[in-house]
């Protein structure tokens, strides 16, 4: 290695005007790179959150003739619906929990447990949904009795056009 | 020296001892209904156990070893009765596939729509036979998996002349095995069928097609003015009438209320023969056996891959047609030991 | 020992041995060595001393045997990913075509599935090692640290992993594990949606697990394994706990070929045991995931079952209790032990508290294990 042409030692023993240009590369190099990744992580991290935090899309379905939803009886009904995840379009099913005392108003419950999301089940000789992944049980309407889950069930909007309930889920 | 012996066999163990046992719930747990719907769960699984070779004999030795899956069948009408509770069996060998299939039936139909002769004309009865049905999604299929046959049936609708079996998709499709007691028993076979999507929406029998057929099948025994049968059989007293076995109808040797099959039957040649049966009615009860290819080749049919779990769904016909007939209400998984 | 102290710097200074070797592999490594320098600095990466009580000592050989399972899990996990699709339409069906059609596909994901289980086994004995052994004491805190974020990085791979065939028991495992997170105070749902790519779970989600999987915490896992096994060289073996091994100290033996023949004999009885167990029973793949599935009991993977069976237990008030601060207390309590734990006593029953405290966590993982299985 010849040391006239990289004199690399004498950089230690800087001269006053060198040490000024020095110290402003060094700031150059740091800045160019806090703006480079700034833009790279910046950009990426906005990427990657994309739309995670939108809310859902709200969509009232057909839960069909409320004259086939006999009053007194608690009826399970499975849906589907058209649906966007990111690119494709999809079939989404969910299940719902339809009573009615009188035929008139309609209580349309969600079947996810408000706990972890588990699927209730109806239970009619309990009177009551019983979720299995922790035990949890809810009331007729909805309201915890016991197990971890802190809220009662979700109540879906529903509203009754032409003899047809329809649900806002 | 012995010292470090001992605590590496005691670490060796240890280690052999945690790894099974995070081996171990999983095993279980391919079944995914037993673990959430309690004490009639575990008959939701039939065990397929291994075998030399198969018969379609009902009374096969090995059946002595093979578990009995006992399932319920439920109306596919709103309110109807339950019907009979199917005992299953499964056995493999490296080739077939044999099903025992056992329920009470109190009553033998072996005939479907016969002919009736009452002296002077032949009358068409309308009585249907007994008829069992197995299905298989061809497809991996979600919807199947966890509900069962009621994954394949669209009853909905408050008319149940709009109900119709089969797939939304053309791209999931299902196999059925329909074994009847008057056409199919016969000739040693199960009609071998597949469900696709509907093709018609106003057929409510267009998305299920027979299986392809080269050759044989039955012909319907009708003559040309389709007020009488064209043939009997040589044997006046069976239920049923061999391609071969008939001669040109002659009513001079019939008495009155004297019965004709329908059809003259031929075995199926092709894809739609590919599954074999016997079925025996005897002391109120049917048992039949069904046996076909793990892999026959043909694509309408479900390539069998042991030690893959299948669901599938039963349904019972006790002579009556598809909106009478019972099912399997949960799914039932088909397992091999 | 002072020689383990010591940093690792003088490679070139090893390089004469590759010279005293004959024949006409010597030339070839010689020439490598002269045009990188790479035969000299591996050599004097794997030469040191290392104290004689290591040696065929099992104990000694957890975390060799860690890195042995974790070089199977990316050979398997690579040999799944040539047929594995990433999408909830197809993600099943490949998952299903490698099982029970691709050629030794059973095998390959078999041992995935149970080696995966062998590495949280490993990682946990090889930490209680550590921890019972005050291996973590100064200097060495990164190596401990760094082993900390390694066993978090592993649970990660088993959460992630999971879900990838889309099957009833990987959907229900992740739609409760990220429900779970919801239920952090204030920042919960916004950490659900984004562990889930929406609000509900579907094809990002799987996207988001699949890319972590296999391209983050694997990017992870070799960079703090790089400089866990740095910090591990750099400091060597920490001191022994017990008498004996403190008179067999005086003696060293050179780390390869002694210390490694251990790991690599054990790798090949672990490697037999996967076999076997693969060939005993297939990893199991359920049924198709169904949204819409009211029957389905979600168990998650069996290392994270103590934690979801705690949840029967706990009154729905103190849910996020048990989901944010008993985590944080356990994993920031591994993560401050060094800096407690200070003194020069590494015999664990002469520091009760420490001790105690560990094996109350050890024991309450087992118990709910067991009571949830």
């Amino acid at each position: 290695m010849d040391e006239q042409k990289f004199p690399l030692n004498n950089v230690s023993e800087p001269k006053p005007p060198e040490m000024g240009r020095r110290r402003f590369l060094e700031t150059g190099v740091w800045a160019t790179t806090s703006v480079v990744g700034l833009t790279l992580f910046g950009t990426g991290g906005r990427f990657i959150v994309g739309d995670a935090l939108k809310d859902k899309d709200e969509q009232w379905i057909n839960l069909g003739e409320i004259a086939s939803l006999s009053a007194g009886q608690m009826h399970q009904t499975a849906y589907s619906l058209r649906h966007k995840d990111a690119w494709r379009t999809v079939e989404e099913k969910g299940l719902l929990y339809v009573f009615s005392d009188d035929g008139t108003t309609y209580t349309v419950f969600s079947a996810v447990c408000t706990h972890l999301g588990c699927n209730v089940h109806w239970e009619e000789a309990r009177d009551g949904f019983s979720c299995p992944c922790h035990d949890a049980s809810f009331s007729r309407t909805g309201e915890v009795l016991g197990g971890p889950p802190r809220q009662a069930l979700t109540q879906l909007e529903a509203k009754i056009e032409d003899g047809v309930l329809l649900v806002l889920v | 020296m012995q010292y470090k012996i001992y605590r590496f066999v005691l670490l060796i163990s240890l280690l052999l001892w945690l790894t099974s046992c995070a081996a171990q719930p999983e095993a279980g747990s391919v079944s995914t209904v037993a673990s959430s719907s309690g004490a009639t769960a575990p008959s939701n699984t039939i065990t397929a156990v291994k075998v030399d070779t198969l018969t379609t004999d009902s009374a096969a030795a090995y059946w002595a070893n093979a578990p009995v899956s006992t399932v319920h069948t439920k109306a596919t009408e709103k309110g109807k009765a339950d019907g009979p509770d199917v005992n299953i069996q499964a056995a493999y060998d490296g080739k077939n596939i044999a099903m025992r299939l056992e329920w009470a039936d109190t009553t033998e139909s072996n005939l479907n729509k016969a002919w009736t002769w009452d002296g002077s004309k032949f009358s068409r009865s309308k009585d249907l036979g007994d008829r069992m049905g197995v299905l298989f999604p061809i497809e991996n299929n979600a919807n199947f998996s966890s509900k069962g046959c009621a994954g394949a049936c669209h009853n909905l609708d408050a008319d149940p002349e709009k109900w119709w079996m089969g797939s939304e998709s053309a791209d999931s499709r299902f196999d059925l095995w329909q074994w009847t007691a008057a056409s199919s028993n016969p000739v040693g076979q199960a009609q071998d069928e597949w469900m696709g999507a509907q093709e018609d929406p106003a057929d409510m029998e267009s998305a299920t097609h027979s299986d392809a057929l080269k050759s044989g099948g039955s012909v319907s025994n009708v003559n040309k003015a389709k007020d009488g049968p064209a043939f009997m059989g040589n044997d006046l007293s069976a239920s049923f009438i061999i391609t071969g076995e008939q001669t040109p109808i002659d009513t001079s040797k019939l008495t009155q209320g004297a019965v004709i099959p329908p059809s003259i039957l031929a075995p199926w040649v092709g894809s739609r023969g590919d599954v074999q049966a016997k079925g025996v009615w005897k002391d109120g009860k049917w048992v039949v056996v069904l046996l076909r290819a793990l892999d026959t080749g043909n694509d309408e049919d479900l390539v069998l891959t042991p030690p893959k779990a299948y669901p599938l769904g039963v349904a019972v016909f006790d002579h009556i047609d598809l909106v009478g007939h019972t099912t399997t209400a949960d799914v039932l998984t088909l397992e091999w030991k | 020992m002072s020689i383990i102290e010591q940093p690792i710097s003088p490679y070139r200074e090893v390089k004469d041995q590759t010279e005293t070797s004959s024949g006409e592999r010597a030339t070839m490594a010689t020439w490598i060595d002269e045009r990188t320098g790479l035969v000299s600095a591996n050599r004097a990466f794997l030469s040191w001393p290392v104290p004689k009580y290591v040696e065929r000592n099992l104990l000694y050989s957890l975390g060799g045997l860690t890195l042995v399972s974790l070089i199977y899990q990316f050979f398997s996990g690579i040999c799944l990913l040539f047929y594995y699709d990433p999408s909830a339409e197809a993600a099943y069906n490949s998952v299903d075509y490698i099982t029970y059609q691709a050629p030794l596909g059973w095998l390959v994901r078999s041992i995935h599935h149970y080696n995966a289980s062998a590495i949280v086994i490993l990682v946990f004995l090889h930490l209680l090692r550590t921890f019972f052994f005050s291996a973590y004491k100064a200097p060495r805190e990164v190596t401990w640290l760094s082993g900390v974020v390694l066993f978090l990085i592993t649970l990660g791979f088993g959460f992630t992993g999971y879900l990838l065939p889309w099957d009833q028991k990987g959907y229900w495992a992740t739609r409760v594990g990220t429900e779970m997170a919801g239920q952090v105070p204030l920042l919960g749902s916004a950490l659900a949606q984004l562990m889930r790519g929406g609000a509900t779970l579907g094809q990002l989600t799987l996207n988001r697990f699949f890319v972590t999987h296999v391209a983050l915490l694997p990017g992870a896992l070799v960079l703090l394994l790089a400089l866990h096994l740095y910090q591990h060289r750099y400091h060597g073996v920490a001191p022994t706990i017990s008498k004996r091994g403190q008179i067999r100290a005086r003696h060293s033996v050179p780390y390869f070929p002694n210390w490694v023949i251990m790991d690599v004999l054990l790798g090949l009885g672990l490697l037999a045991l996967l076999i076997y167990l693969s060939w005993h029973e297939r990893a199991p793949l359920a049924f198709p995931a169904n949204p819409a599935d009211t029957d389905y009991s979600p168990k998650p993977e069996w290392y994270f079952l103590f934690l979801f069976h705690l949840l029967h237990y706990v009154p729905g008030r103190l849910e996020p209790f048990l989901i944010v601060v008993v985590p944080l207390l356990v994993i920031g309590s591994m993560f401050l032990l060094p800096f407690l734990d200070t003194g020069e006593e590494r015999r664990p029953w002469r520091k009760p508290v420490t001790t105690a405290v560990a094996l109350f966590y050890v024991a309450v993982i087992i118990i709910f294990t067991f009571l949830g299985s």
